[in-house]
């Protein structure tokens, strides 16, 4: 069970690990200053760009719990009834519900939304030429 | 004198082409389980999406570039992370192959939708600054108070704005 877990719990991990720098690299993608009258596009861009990174880690993470949550229910197959085997049929439920959740939030927020994202700052500073 | 070794029998023995067609057929199922209904999904869902996307803003030439750039890179992701999956399935035992797919599709994403586009350089530039964090692009629902604005965002300016004009 251990040996069947390890990989997957590797795996969210990994996936945690990496959605910190990926959603840095999206704060600091450049933005050109002639579309600042136009910054719900390229909000929008970026701000997809984050949804779509939140999305597969978020899927990658939930999908590895319901490979562990999977491993773990093996551990109750000896039992044939009682509240053991329940409890068994109920791990192979939420590491099925767990898959079915990843698959469809990655689904979600990995398509291209158009609504855009609203500043951090109410007033942004004046472009200043040089 | 010869001495005829029969390898070809060990090499069959391992081969895919020697498991029952039974066994082909759920291990073909639960490839196409495993990967195929999470490429399908994914994929879809971006292809249908950024199509839209696309026909809405029609004129707009440096939107439509990013759209393509999204579509392609991650569907191309998707696709190339899915390859090396199913390639190295008898490797991980099929435990490692949806990773593989997450990975394939970020690789994607930093490759082409988060590669800085080409910008023409110029006589005349214009620039300004803006506080940029990470947070600001954060899920609504995870944000606590459901409220950008009454949220202070830790990190301070990350992002400098450049352009050129001419």
């Amino acid at each position: 069970m251990v040996a069947l877990s390890l990989p997957f719990a590797i795996m969210a991990a990994a996936a945690l690990a990496a959605w910190i720098p990926l959603m840095r690299k999206v704060a600091r993608l450049p933005q050109p200053v002639n579309e600042a009258s136009e910054s719900g596009r390229v909000a929008t861009s970026r701000a997809n760009a984050a949804r779509a990174v939140t999305g597969a880690v978020l899927g990658i993470g939930l999908l590895s719990l319901a490979g562990v949550v999977g491993a773990s229910s093996t551990l109750f197959d000896a039992f044939t009834h009682g509240t053991a085997y329940i409890f068994g049929r109920i791990m192979v439920g939420l590491g099925i519900g767990l898959a079915v959740a990843g698959l469809v939030v990655w689904s979600i927020l990995s398509r291209w939304r158009s609504v855009p994202v609203e500043p951090a700052d109410p007033a942004p500073a004046e472009p200043r030429i040089a | 004198m010869y001495q005829v070794v029969d390898t070809l029998s060990d090499m069959s023995s391992s081969s895919i082409f020697s498991l029952p067609i039974g066994l082909i057929l759920v291990l073909l199922a639960s490839v196409g389980l495993i990967v195929g209904l999470l490429v399908l999904l994914v994929g879809l869902s971006t292809w249908i999406s950024t199509r839209r996307a696309s026909k809405r803003s029609a004129a707009d030439s440096i939107s439509n570039a990013a759209v393509r750039r999204a579509r392609i890179g991650r569907i191309g992701g998707l696709i190339a992370g899915a390859v090396i999956g199913v390639l190295t399935w008898f490797a991980t035992d099929g435990i490692l192959a949806q990773a593989f797919v997450g990975v394939g599709y970020l690789l994607g994403m930093l490759a082409f939708e988060l590669q800085p586009p080409i910008q023409a350089a110029g006589s005349i530039r214009v620039a300004s600054l803006q506080a940029r964090s990470a947070w600001q692009y954060l899920l609504r629902w995870a944000v606590p108070g459901h409220d950008r604005r009454r949220v202070s965002y830790p990190g301070g300016a990350s992002g400098v704005r450049r352009c050129a004009t001419t």
